[in-house]
């Protein structure tokens, strides 16, 4: 079979221009970027639900936030220790996906989506009540970004910061791309197509869906931790059916199961969010009207029609 | 007065309110395997509509109506122009959701952000004394609509040939559509009645608790877990999980001000191990 | 002693479906390497029974064993585990996936490097020779990279078969694998089953007569959830309550 170079020169291409981005953007933008990344890895996370699992989740904003929340408590009011605060944010993000995945999963489709939905609202209402601990509506602000002076690396500056969340994106694609490959990677999509068959083939279903429920969430954690160092501050907003939905609306744009579809999904409604929020106070009302138009009219988002294509360059 | 006599009635009040919300969620995913996450947005709306009637008229009957009316049109509108079209349960949520934000803000944009309350009807606006007790009416008024409510549904669905036809319709729409029932139509009228039943709530809501933006995701959350609860499809189901939620959360409200909804999420959790398809629902 | 090892030994089991009783004390023994038809007319609780095998269904009562091991209440894949495989009356198969990839989970199935998530599929070498050689078997062998959902109704449901047999089962249970197929058709899939070898346990339903007469050493008659009658092709052929069912029909 000849392999098309094309695939790893547009990679490297495009490397090298996230790499020089910085020296030519202002702050603003370079910030921007880092959210675009964010979200990046935060829609690469829930596609691996939902376009290699066929699980849609609607509560994925619960990993995200508890993770936020976790890194942001920690830091603020027991010891601004980034390395051990981001594990015990890691691991607290993959442990709500591994208590919801254990309600959440016995069920299916209309029951997966309320659950889910119904899950991480209450983990919402939590952060949004219990003000002694998170702060209530107000979130936790002044959270700083990590300082690893012992390696010389401080993250404060955006630019630091935009390179630290660039190596971390690069390295969940990498991830994700050697996972969706795999043998367990194509088990999942085995089980998207047909649960019952893959039963019959000796397959443990709930097993394989178990595991990549906490994957996907450790990988949403990853993204919130990200998120709260980055803007110094968590709210309950980031745990709210708003982000959740947002990051579905994301994935679905791109087109689900397309490894890129995600990633540009992300970068439109970032992008997009941006520019609206600074004329118009009604971004709810336009996100509103893009969903609408994205089920009108490109139900199977914009790299849907390319999935064919996509497939010979990232086998799925 | 007693503590827990007063917060029974308030949680059976506010469950009443869940019930009427969630009765129009139930029916319409047992009918049309439709997933509405704008239903929220019907409460919300209902009150506000009802609230601008109240304020103009003085009339509370009139803002009941006019705000059930009103929001009922926009759910048949809604059901027939968008929803009907689609099939596949994603694309209605993330459809539903658009409207949820759509609503959410235009309601914003024209209400305002600070939070409301209609006026009581008069007549309830005091206590009222019975044997020792006193209890305070409008309470009273809210529990006995809910109760209305609840049997007029049941008399629909289990007394009238309109009943008849839905259950067939829910059993299997294929055959109820070959004996001559309009199916597409009895789904629209079914839909546009529960938009309707949760603007009712959303006026009666009104006159005992504020109303404000981000309430429409607030009671969605609610109904929803009065929907797991009880099951999809069920109007038993959603009645007795309805009480049940209202309930627990009216006492985890003022019990445990801090952890307030995890006083539903505990049973929500405990159901879902049990029966993952709810206490009516069906297999 | 002897059917403690029996590649299938069902005992007394019993399916009712709230008030339908779909299945009644139902008892079947089959020997290795032989082959069973069931027979029955719509209705007689054949493909529950197959459930209930697979591990879809658990029986209200009654026990099954595969291979001398009891697995009333266990989950198919444990079954699979087992060595039994099953094919499904209607197509169950991954309809987005292609014919590849559909055959190489199934021959996955047997590995246990099923769960590793950090070599590419591809580096699996063996997963796919085996695949490609039941492929050419099966004359599927240039529809490797055709999606299945655009795969000829003949062709997927000979991929219902080969996906069971790429489990490598010592038993293996078909659910009507000729249902739907043209004349000539039927008689390809019939060659082939015929073929299997004799190591291989095979249970099979089956609507049109000659498949089932002429492949099976044994056939079982179900009418109502019960078994109705038990033999060979010929004493059941001439078993007078089974004409009787069939009455009208050619037998």
């Amino acid at each position: 079979m000849r392999r098309s170079f094309l695939p790893i020169i547009l990679v490297i291409a495009g490397l090298a221009i996230l790499a020089i981005l910085p020296k030519v953007l202002t702050s603003y933008y370079v910030g921007l970027l880092v959210t675009v990344l964010i979200f990046g890895i935060f829609a690469l996370s829930l596609d691996l639900l939902l376009g290699h699992c066929g699980l849609p989740s609607l509560g994925h904003a619960a990993s995200f936030g508890t993770a936020a929340y976790v890194a942001g408590f920690l830091s603020l009011k027991i010891a601004n220790n980034a390395p051990v605060n981001f594990a015990a944010a890691l691991f607290a993000g993959g442990a709500v996906a591994a208590i919801f995945g254990l309600l959440a999963l016995r069920t299916r489709g209309i029951y997966f989506l309320m659950i889910t939905l119904a899950l991480s609202q209450v983990l919402w209402g939590l952060a949004f009540k219990w003000k002694s601990a998170t702060g209530g509506d107000d979130g936790m602000p002044g959270i700083p970004r990590p300082n690893l002076s012992m390696l010389g690396l401080d993250l404060t500056p955006v630019n630091s910061y935009y390179y630290f969340t660039l190596a971390l994106f690069v390295l969940v694609c990498i991830l994700m791309y050697i996972l969706i490959r795999s043998p367990f990677g194509h088990s999942l999509r085995g089980i998207r197509e047909s649960e019952s068959r893959m039963l019959a083939l000796g397959y443990n279903v709930w097993a394989h869906q178990y595991v990549a429920f906490i994957i996907a969430g450790l990988f949403a954690a990853l993204a919130g931790i990200l998120y709260v160092y980055y803007n110094n501050m968590v709210s309950p907003k980031d745990l709210h059916l708003i982000t959740s939905a947002k990051v579905l609306l994301m994935v679905i744009l791109g087109g689900t199961g397309t490894f890129l579809g995600p990633i540009l999904g992300a970068t439109l409604i970032v992008l997009l969010e941006n520019i609206v929020s600074g004329f118009t106070e009604r971004w709810l009302l336009i996100l509103g009207i893009i969903y609408v138009l994205v089920i009108m009219l490109a139900p199977k988002g914009l790299l849907g029609p390319l999935r064919g294509r996509l497939r010979r360059w990232i086998p799925m | 007065m007693n503590f827990w006599i007063l917060q029974s009635l308030n949680g059976l009040s506010y469950g009443m309110l869940l019930f009427l919300l969630a009765a129009g969620l139930s029916l319409s995913f047992g009918l049309m395997n439709i997933v509405n996450l704008a239903h929220g947005s019907y409460f919300l709306v209902g009150a506000y509509v009802g609230l601008t009637v109240m304020e103009r008229t003085g009339n509370f009957m009139a803002a009941v109506v006019v705000g059930a009316i009103s929001v009922g049109i926009l759910g048949l509108l809604m059901q027939r122009l968008l929803l009907r079209r689609l099939t596949d349960h994603l694309a209605q949520v993330l459809l539903t959701i658009g409207f949820l934000f759509i609503l959410g803000d235009l309601s914003l944009v024209i209400w305002g952000g600070v939070p409301q309350i209609i006026p009581k009807p008069p007549l309830f606006e005091g206590p009222i004394r019975i044997m020792e007790s006193v209890f305070p009416s409008y309470r009273l008024l809210v529990i006995g609509v809910g109760i209305v409510v609840a049997i007029f549904l049941w008399w629909l669905q289990d007394r009238t040939a309109m009943g008849a036809n839905v259950r067939a319709a829910v059993d299997d729409e294929e055959m109820a559509g070959s004996t001559g029932i309009n199916v597409a139509l009895l789904m629209t009228v079914v839909f546009g009645l529960g938009a309707a039943m949760a603007a009712l709530g959303g006026v009666v809501g009104g006159a005992f608790l504020t109303i404000f933006p981000g309430q429409d995701m607030d009671v969605l959350l609610l109904a929803l877990v009065v929907v797991i609860i009880g099951g999809l499809g069920s109007l038993k189901g959603a009645f007795v999980a309805a009480l049940l939620v209202g309930l627990l959360d009216n006492f985890g409200k003022a019990l445990f001000p801090e952890l307030a909804l995890f006083t539903i999420f505990a049973p929500m959790a405990i159901i879902l191990a049990i029966r993952p398809t709810g206490l009516f629902g069906r297999a | 002693m002897d059917s403690n090892v029996a590649p299938l030994h069902v005992e007394n089991v019993s399916k009712n479906f709230g008030g339908l009783q779909a299945l009644l004390g139902v008892n079947l023994t089959l020997q290795e390497g032989e082959r069973r038809a069931i027979i029955g007319p719509n209705g007689a609780g054949k493909t529950t029974f197959f459930h209930l095998i697979s591990g879809v269904l658990t029986p209200s009562s009654g026990h099954i064993h595969l291979f001398g091991q009891e697995v009333t209440s266990k989950p198919p894949y444990r079954r699979a585990a087992l060595g039994l495989a099953r094919t499904f009356q209607i197509n169950n198969l991954f309809p987005n996936l292609s014919v590849l990839d559909n055959i190489v989970l199934s021959v996955q199935a047997l590995e246990k490097t099923k769960f590793s998530m950090f070599k590419p599929m591809t580096s699996y070498r063996h997963v796919y020779l085996r695949a490609e050689e039941l492929m050419e078997q099966w004359g599927l062998a240039d529809k490797g990279n055709t999606t299945v959902r655009n795969l000829s109704y003949g062709d997927q449901r000979e991929l219902e078969v080969v996906m069971a047999l790429a489990q490598e089962p010592k038993l293996l249970l078909l659910d009507e694998p000729t249902g739907g197929l043209s004349p000539a058709e039927t008689a390809t899939v019939t060659a082939m089953l015929s073929q299997l070898p004799r190591h291989i346990t095979v249970l099979l339903i089956e609507h049109d007569m000659d498949v089932a007469f002429t492949m099976a050493d044994r056939v079982t008659v179900f009418y109502m959830g019960e078994v109705l009658a038990e033999g060979t092709p010929q004493e059941v052929r001439e078993n007078p309550k089974v004409q009787e069912i069939y009455l009208g029909s050619p037998i």
